[in-house]
């Protein structure tokens, strides 16, 4: 119910807002978007190159031609020249193999966990090896390396929830149905959370974006956490929501730039995604004595497949909190977060002139 | 005579383009469109080139109102040596090639 108030809070409130924006589609043609988009992906050492791929478009008058450069900016962004080829094939080689380890161990001692294991190992692996091909780790800063860690921090506490689940409760992974749709979608979320944190931007803002951003997660996070202990259910769903509003707006004010506002709001959204997961499963296990009290679940568990009630009803949060905590909600903030930018980039009218 | 490792076919042709008149800086996009390769795959051969001090980069000193400026390239020293290199190690593989693949000379049967 509180997701579709905000829902609709979010449509009411927003369309005014976002409709300039999806008209005019954010400014400039979309060749040249996607060019200026791709060449500030590029590595530090790479920027330089970008540039100059950017400076050649104007240089193409027809637009078949136009998409077809930025088709070939964006693979060079997506695949650059490899630098460090031998640090490539070591970090593939690295993230299979731990990839094999991690589902053959959970296939020894936690079965629930396998599909789990193997999707989350191989994704894993397979950012890194990415992110290596594209030298993603050059550049550092003390924000991105504070907004790496609170990522990482994230995903690792939202993981280890649900190896303890496994462990304690292993039917509560295994869906009745058999199918562990909810394990695959929990490790792409969880990687893609992980990927969208580490792939801050650089150049322009870039230190704005990410202090603000971080900011404005932990700031949601200490609140959720708060009203999860304290039991004072409610509001702390508004919170992140607010926040990344709040975040994108000021800093697309600040900065003059609604691109900037919206990557800062998208890392509040990245960022608060597992910790909200992690909070939420964590309080459950925190109850000793597991007890069905709805009718619906009263009437039901005899029949579910469940061996037990504590499981019945975590593989329930489970499923609820990779469904609103990470999907749902990630996906209000993300609204939000475009009504901030669009809010905090709107050029201010002129006062009208009046005679005398 | 060091031995050079054959350049891909997209990157000889690279090379046999900014080799046929060394002294000129050429832009990307004109190289695209001389050679009918792709960004995706010109820009690559180019960063690779100038990894390996084989490619000389510059950015046009005047400036033309509208738009920005382009970035400029050419061979360096090195780069012209090892085009030349690689152009005549081609030379020769096709000659073998072509030596390898003459039909037998027919024998002559008369008298």
């Amino acid at each position: 119910m509180p997701v579709l108030v905000m829902l609709a809070l979010v449509l009411a409130g927003g369309l005014p807002l976002l409709r300039p924006m999806l008209r005019h589609g954010g400014g400039g043609d979309i060749p040249a978007r996607i060019v200026t988009s791709a060449a500030g992906r590029l590595p530090a050492p790479r920027q330089e190159w970008g540039r100059a791929m950017a400076a050649e478009l104007p240089q193409i008058p027809d637009r078949a031609g136009r998409w077809r450069f930025a088709a070939g900016v964006l693979r060079v962004a997506l695949f650059p020249p490899v630098r460090h080829g031998r640090r490539v094939l070591v970090t593939a080689l690295a993230g299979l193999a731990a990839a094999a380890g991690v589902t053959a161990a959970a296939a020894g001692g936690f079965r629930s966990l396998t599909v789990f294991a193997a999707a989350f190992g191989l994704l894993l692996g397979g950012y890194a090896t990415m992110a290596t091909w594209q030298s993603a780790w050059d550049g550092w800063s003390a924000p991105r390396v504070a907004a790496t860690a609170t990522a990482t921090a994230g995903v690792a506490a939202s993981v280890t929830d649900v190896v303890w689940v496994a462990v304690f409760h292993p039917a509560a992974i295994t869906a009745s149905t058999g199918v562990p749709a909810y394990s695959i979608v929990l490790a792409v979320l969880l990687v893609a959370v992980l990927a969208a944190a580490l792939s801050l931007p650089r150049g322009h803002h870039a230190t704005a974006v990410v202090r603000w951003g971080l900011g404005g997660a932990l700031a949601s996070a200490v609140v959720y956490v708060a009203a999860s202990v304290t039991g004072a259910g409610g509001a702390q769903y508004l919170v992140c929501l607010v926040t990344a509003l709040a975040v994108a707006a000021w800093v697309s004010a600040r900065a003059g730039s609604r691109r900037a506002g919206i990557r800062a709001g998208l890392l509040v959204a990245a960022l608060s995604a597992p910790m909200r997961f992690a909070v939420d499963i964590t309080s459950l296990l925190r109850v000793h004595r597991y007890t069905l009290t709805d009718t619906y679940d009263i009437a039901a568990f005899p029949h579910s497949g469940y061996p037990d009630a504590a499981s019945y009803l975590l593989s329930d949060a489970l499923g609820g909190a990779i469904l609103s905590s990470m999907l749902i909600y990630s996906a209000l903030t993300i609204a939000a977060t475009l009504l901030g930018a669009a809010a905090g980039a709107r050029p201010s009218r002129p006062a009208p002139l009046t005679d005398g | 005579m060091t031995r050079v490792r054959r350049p891909s076919a997209q990157t000889a042709a690279i090379l046999r383009a900014l080799a046929g008149d060394p002294d000129r800086w050429r832009y990307g996009y004109d190289l695209c469109i001389e050679l009918g390769l792709q960004a995706g795959s010109m820009y690559p051969i180019l960063i690779r080139l100038a990894d390996r001090g084989l490619l000389e980069t510059s950015w046009e000193a005047e400036r033309v109102p509208g738009r920005p400026a382009r970035h400029l390239y050419r061979l360096t020293a090195a780069g012209r040596e090892y085009a030349a290199v690689a152009a005549a190690a081609q030379a020769a593989t096709e000659a073998t090639g072509a030596s390898a693949r003459r039909p037998p000379r027919p024998r002559w049967e008369g008298a």
